[in-house]
């Protein structure tokens, strides 16, 4: 550990550890040291020169003007930054910077969050004093996220240092010289790094700005925001969601210094428009017409409690959310529970049972869960099964941070993803074996002859050497492809792979934002369970919450014959979609962003978000609206005082911490009570059947794949077009080339243009998941 | 695209650096050579694929230097020193010389496409004031006759070399 | 003061022509000093120049022995030896000379510091205005190897040495030891921050050295005559000889090898044969290359060494002089001064990319008759902050900007006061 010294900042005396940044060190005491290039994630550069300030080693040595940015923190060291001569300086660089500045400040989109209108009036450059042109640039089309406005640029170099050094982005660099510099791409065009968004923040003025928030600009102190959690992926990156009067606005990361710290995805920034989707839902239905919500919860309970009491509480179940807040899914549990009823929350077997694996893992306090900013310390990293900056972009961030630091960088699955090009050893295997060459590596002895090929043991063996000699070795493995033999083999190596004198960490991506606390919910029914009752006619009323089971790959993906045995269903969401449209009752609810409860993310850490209060009816959250309908039903007394434990399989300790969780808080990680009872299952989950001497491999992209950021806005516009993937070989052999449309009906239920894709391994067929729906406009919108 | 053996033999170049990037420059400097004295769109990709890094950061060194130039250029390109010596020796007579006898002032490249014409930094020959470059000849204590004569004389090589 | 021969002894001042070739080169004494070096343990050869007292010619004047004693002796990875002759500071042509006029010379220097720091890769970074140079150097390095002075166990002592020319594309910031670096790697020529200095990680993050085309050139003559000897040419505090010019507003514009020491008035005066133009006295120099803070006649006096110029107020430099006369007018050569930094800046830092253009824009209102009341403060308030930037750049261009600004503040105010006649 750094020794803690004594440093002195305009005669106050601050403790930090020797060797910090000086800057650093006088930010973190609380004191405002002007800059713009230091960034804490990108370090210094000293090229603003605004960080400047009388510096000497100590009280007896003479001052000298230094940018404390570029200055390590020594004991002793007397800081003065209200030093006059300092001051001037400080207020020269400004006055540098102003010269060309185009003063646009009434109309500009960065006004009330603009560092150097800050900056300007701290350093008390007020007037101008220039009577000279100002230089100007054209701007460029950077895509529907970002809008660029070079003219306001003050070359502080944080977006490139942001984007090409720290992101790995390599569409985006610094043009031209002297006082002609310019920060673009090299021609108009969509910015490829899944995390351009950041742009915005890094940049302290208005250079890049949120594209889609100035389109209907507000003055960001005319924004009301509450903490929340974003909703499009498991890593759980906090956020601040803003609302103008009762519209969605925009998102910006919310600093949680254990997990995202600075920075998101563009899929979790962009993705939250599905709050303005025009499908919103803001009436009730039953059975046909609209009906305030109160009749409709009534008439439903009261639906409820008539099958219930004419088939017994069997004939009644629920499909819960991985979505959901836990509170959300806790009242339906009870609600079901009060009834007699089951409740299911997954799609099918194979990922039940690879959710509730990982999550056991995850929750049993076995091994170390890496956060974010412990993934960036790795010295070491295995990525299992799947592509990070489709399945949890933030990780992939993080990743790409321990690479940069010298982490060499495994990945072994059947396609290659955006983090490969960034890796030490990549390998190609089919669908579900990656297992196999893990189990190997695991054994530690030699492989049978044959077992693995030579590119297989090549693999292994870099991997072994590699992490024998780590000190903090990561695995991140994948669940979204349903295969629990693949979860398997990474826990094993994780925990083969800690001693005593080091832990292995390990990283789970889970579907949904909320999928850990999903599979820790007790009495959870397996789908296909449910689906064969149904089938079967044994199952009278269904209700389902905030689930479009249209696009869930679950068994009810055909609603329509679903439904059609149950006599009487019931969705709970906060949009119109295929699943509400076939359910003979609709209850709104709010949408994630209005809407307050809980998730826990991939770490099984436990986070709060918060909402606006926003008038109406149909805004009330899920939980609410199904305490509501639990009050109906007449049963408030069965789930009297329920704890989160009696529903989820937590300690006591951890509903003591889960309750006393506040909005903004670091989050705490929930421990599993006893054992989450995982099915026996096959190793081999579905997609490993071979059809036309093809396997299915599912692409989950960072646009497209997730249902919410699909519903609208521009996340939507940067999904692709259905495409299928084949390795060229396998095209050849089939006699099939770039860009036709294939048909693969027969045996993959699909027809498509075809992609040729050396980074796929043979043998495998890869289709993108597109969660596309038709939005659906509701009636009472459209009138 | 460029010929084969040209991408071979640069190909080749850069791999003899403790590190390819190393080789970039000279790169861009064959490349514009080969494109008629400029850096279309083509030959930046082209770079980046030789050596093997991103297009922008070819961009940003092309945009840097001085001697890379995005768009074309004429046949030959005169570069005129006009740092403090040559300035104090009537480098500015020799700008407007030019402007008479070419009708293209700095920046500018004549109507034909034979002459460009630049400021250049002091091209060390303060002592021989002033002092322009033609491509690769210097040509020192320039006066307004003297330019005539290395104009006319730079035809006539043009026409002899046409004919 | 006398001229002498050491650097020169091969090439002729008045009038380069072609270069010394590797006969001529051996038959003047070549590769003596290289023969010494082998002859020694490479630290010994460090101590050799350490004692020399050589001071880059660079324009630093840091002590080269020292510089070279920050490079980690023990370390085993790859270290780099570069020649910097970028040589675009205004006034200044000596580079030039050596280059064209005795390749051999800088080939043979950078041998002994090589051999010295145990460097088995040099690149010699040339300007691409200097291209023919380039030439000439690259016809030479391919003698020299012939003759097994480059390349493996060099003359039999089992040292390797590879040795290249680079060519740059064009910037003055190029010169800056780093921004060199980042260049020769193939970069944007941004300089970079010290701490690490190249001495440690330098070129691809390598221990490295960078030195001057006439540093090098003096290494052959201290390392064949000794430390002492060299010693006894120049001052105390300021060893050996240098390549002195001078050019602008004298009779005899031209290139000599000089003791340092010798006076600036001697220089100006006996040496470039005073005025230009008759009638017109001389009235201000730069002394050694555009960065440095103009002198005034009183000043002449003034010792053409390290120190005595620093003392003066103004920096050697690289010891190539440009003089004024009384026809010039100091506002409009400060206005080509700041033209030339405004264009030549690498637009990192702010104080140099935003300041420096400000000035140049009022200094060029000024010379329009455009300039207004209290433009005098507020360019000498944008000046003041040029000496906080991250290079030594702006430094630069502060040094003639200030010294102008006062020494000739009345040419400044008059032409104010002219506002409108133009
Ligand atoms: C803007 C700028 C330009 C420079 N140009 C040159 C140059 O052209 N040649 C040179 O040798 N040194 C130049 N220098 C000095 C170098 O940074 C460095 O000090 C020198 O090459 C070291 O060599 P020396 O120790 O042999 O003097 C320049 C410095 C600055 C700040
Ligand atoms: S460049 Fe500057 S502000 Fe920026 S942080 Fe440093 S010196 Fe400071
Ligand atoms: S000033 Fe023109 S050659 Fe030096």
């Amino acid at each position: 550990m750094a020794d803690n010294i004594k440093i002195t900042v305009d005669g106050q005396v601050v403790e930090t550890s020797a060797g910090e940044n000086l800057l650093q060190a006088c930010i973190n005491a609380g004191i405002l040291v002007p800059h713009f290039c230091y960034h804490e994630a990108l370090g210094e550069a000293g090229a603003c020169r605004l960080c400047a300030a009388m510096v000497s080693a100590s009280a007896d040595k003479p001052a000298r003007l230094e940018m404390t940015c570029m200055l390590k923190a020594a004991d002793g060291m007397v800081v003065s930054l209200n030093d006059p001569y300092a001051e001037g300086f400080r207020k020269g660089v400004i006055e540098d910077l102003m010269l060309n500045h185009p003063h646009d400040c009434p109309v500009c989109d960065e006004g009330g969050e603009c560092s150097l209108q800050d900056m300007t009036v701290t350093t008390q450059h007020i007037h101008r004093r220039t009577r000279f042109p100002k230089r100007t640039y054209e701007n460029q089309y950077l895509g529907p996220l970002v809008h660029h406005e070079m003219n306001r640029c003050i070359t502080c170099y944080r977006c490139v240092r942001y984007y090409r050094d720290y992101a790995l982005g390599d569409d985006f660099g610094v043009f031209g010289s002297r006082d002609r510099v310019y920060f673009g791409r090299v021609r108009d065009g969509v910015l490829q790094s899944e995390f351009s968004g950041n742009l915005i923040d890094v940049c302290p003025t208005g250079v890049f700005t949120n594209k889609i928030f100035r389109e209907v600009y507000s003055r960001p102190w005319d924004l009301q925001t509450r903490r929340s959690v974003c909703v499009n992926c498991s890593v759980g990156c906090n956020v601040l969601p803003a609302f103008r009067h009762t519209t969605f606005r925009r998102i910006v990361p919310e600093r949680n210094d254990e997990v995202n710290r600075f920075f998101m995805c563009d899929r979790g920034r962009y993705g939250g428009e599905f709050t303005n989707v025009p499908s919103r839902l803001k009436t009730a239905r039953f059975e046909g017409p609209c009906l305030p919500v109160e009749e409709v919860t009534a008439r439903t309970a009261a639906k409820l409690k008539q099958i219930a009491a004419e088939h017994g509480g069997g004939a009644i179940a629920a499909i819960g959310s991985p979505r959901a807040s836990l509170e959300a899914n806790a009242a339906l549990s009870m609600l079901m529970k009060s009834l007699g009823g089951r409740i299911s929350m997954f799609a099918n077997n194979a990922e039940r049972d690879a959710v509730r694996r990982a999550t056991a893992i995850t929750v049993s306090g076995e091994l170390n869960i890496a956060s974010l900013p412990e993934m960036e310390k790795a010295d070491f990293v295995l990525c299992v099964g799947g592509d990070v900056t489709g399945e949890a972009p933030m990780m992939d961030l993080s990743i790409r941070q321990a690479q940069r630091a010298g982490a060499p960088v495994f990945i072994i699955s059947p396609r290659a993803g955006k983090l490969d090009s960034f890796s030490t050893n990549s390998l190609r295997v089919k669908p579900g074996e990656e297992s196999s060459v893990l189990d190997h590596v695991l054994s530690g002895s030699v492989p049978p002859k044959g077992a693995l090929s030579g590119e297989q043991t090549d693999f292994a063996e870099a991997l072994i050497s590699a992490l024998g000699s780590a000190k903090h070795p990561l695995v991140v493995c994948s669940v979204l492809h349903e295969d629990i033999g693949v979860v398997d083999a990474a826990y094993w190596l994780a925990k083969r792979a800690s001693r005593l004198d080091r832990k292995c960490a390990i990283a789970f991506m889970f579907p949904s934002a909320n999928s850990v606390g999903a599979a820790l919910l007790r009495d959870d029914v397996a789908p296909e369970t449910l689906h064969a009752d149904i089938s079967a006619g044994k199952i009278k009323a269904l209700v389902v919450l905030e689930r479009n089971l249209a696009l869930d790959g679950s068994p009810f993906s055909d609603i329509e014959a679903a439904f059609s045995k149950v006599e009487f269903t019931c969705a709970i969401d906060f949009h119109e979609n295929a699943t509400t449209q076939q359910a003979s009752a609709v209850v709104p609810c709010a949408s994630h962003y209005s809407s307050f409860g809980s998730f826990l993310n991939y770490e099984g850490r436990a986070q709060r978000f918060d909402s606006l209060p926003i008038p109406g009816e149909w805004s009330r959250s899920a939980g609410e609206m199904l305490l509501s309908l639990v009050e109906a039903t007449g049963n408030e007394e069965a789930i009297g005082e329920a704890a989160f434990s009696d529903v989820y399989e937590i300690t006591p300790e951890s509903n003591t911490a889960l309750e006393a969780l506040a909005v903004g808080d670091l989050g705490n990680r929930v421990r599993l009570a006893g054992k989450l009872p995982v099915a026996k299952s096959p190793r081999r989950n579905l997609q490993t059947a071979t059809h036309n001497g093809l396997v299915a491999w599912n692409i989950e992209l960072c646009f497209g794949s997730e249902e919410l950021s699909m519903l609208h806005g521009p996340t939507r516009e940067l999904a692709p077009q259905p495409f299928v993937e084949l390795n060229p070989a396998d095209a050849e052999s089939r006699k099939l080339s770039e860009g036709e449309v294939a048909d693969f009906s027969a045996d993959f239920g699909l027809v498509a243009p075809l992609r040729l894709n050396a980074n796929l391994a043979p043998g495998v067929i890869a289709i993108p998941v597109l969660k596309t729906e038709t939005a659906i406009v509701p009636e009472e919108v459209k009138a | 695209m460029i010929p084969q053996t040209l991408k071979t033999e640069l190909t080749e170049y850069v791999k003899h650096y403790p590190s390819e990037r190393v080789g970039l420059i000279t790169v861009m400097h064959k490349l514009q050579k080969h494109y008629g004295g400029w850096l279309p769109d083509e030959a930046i990709a082209e770079a980046a694929e030789i050596v093997g890094i991103p297009e922008p950061e070819v961009e940003g060194v092309a945009t840097f230097y001085n001697w890379f130039f995005r768009e074309p250029v004429g046949r030959r390109i005169i570069v005129v020193c006009d740092s403090i010596s040559c300035h104090l020796c009537g480098c500015d007579r020799l700008v407007e010389h030019f402007k008479k006898r070419l009708g293209i002032g700095m920046g500018e490249t004549t109507a034909d496409g034979e002459y460009t014409l630049l400021p250049v930094v002091c091209l060390g020959n303060c002592d021989q004031a002033p002092s322009i470059m033609i491509d690769e000849e210097t040509y020192n204590r320039v006066t307004p006759e003297k330019l005539d004569e290395i104009l006319e004389q730079l035809s006539a090589e043009s026409a002899k070399g046409e004919s | 003061m006398a001229q002498v021969k050491v650097l020169t002894k091969n090439i002729d001042l008045a009038n380069v022509g072609a270069p010394c070739d590797y006969q001529r080169y051996m038959d003047n004494g070549g590769y003596e000093g290289a023969k010494a070096a082998f002859a020694k343990q490479p630290q010994e050869v460090q101590q050799i120049v350490k004692d020399s007292n050589l001071r880059g010619r660079g324009g630093a004047g840091f002590p080269t022995g020292l510089k070279w004693s920050f490079v980690p002796m023990n370390f085993t990875g790859q270290k780099y030896l570069v020649c910097n002759c970028d040589e675009m500071e205004p006034g200044t042509f000596k580079d030039r000379a050596l280059l064209y006029g005795d390749p051999h010379q800088l080939i043979e220097g950078m041998l002994i510091a090589a051999y010295a720091m145990q460097m088995t890769v040099g690149y010699i970074f040339i300007r691409w205005e200097y291209r023919k140079g380039a030439a000439l150097v690259d016809a030479a390095l391919e003698e020299a190897r012939k003759n097994g002075w480059l390349g493996k166990n060099i003359q039999g002592s089992g040292f390797d040495f590879h040795l290249e020319t680079h060519l740059s594309a064009g910037r003055y910031i190029c010169g800056e030891e780093t921004a060199l670096l980042n260049s020769l790697e193939g970069l944007r020529a941004n300089p970079r921050s010290k701490p690490p200095f190249p001495q440690i990680k330098g070129f691809l993050g390598q221990p490295t050295i960078v030195n001057n085309v006439e540093t090098f050139g003096n290494l052959p003559h201290i390392l064949a005559h000794g430390a002492e000897w060299y010693k006894k040419m120049g001052t105390e505090t300021s060893a050996g000889t240098k390549i002195m010019g001078a050019s602008g507003r004298v009779k005899n514009p031209r290139l000599w090898e000089l003791p340092l020491g010798v006076s600036l008035r001697e220089l100006i005066y006996d040496y470039a044969g005073g005025p230009a133009r008759s009638g017109q006295d001389i009235k201000a120099v730069i002394p050694g290359g555009l960065s440095t803070p103009l002198l005034v006649p009183d000043e002449f006096d003034t010792l053409m060494d390290f120190d005595s110029v620093a003392k003066a107020g103004s920096r050697l430099g690289t010891a190539c002089i440009i003089v004024f006369d009384q026809g010039d007018n100091m506002v409009e050569a400060t206005e080509n001064i700041m033209r030339f930094y405004r264009r030549e800046s690498c637009g990192f830092c702010t104080p140099c990319r935003e300041g420096i253009p400000w000035i140049w824009n009022m200094v060029n209102a000024i010379t329009q008759r455009e300039g207004k009341e209290g433009d005098m403060e507020l360019m000498a308030e944008a000046g003041r902050w040029l000496s906080h930037t991250f290079c030594a750049f702006a430094p630069g261009a502060q040094g003639p900007f200030l010294s102008a600004l006062e020494k000739f503040r009345g040419e400044f105010e008059e032409f104010i006061r002219a506002r409108g006649a133009a």
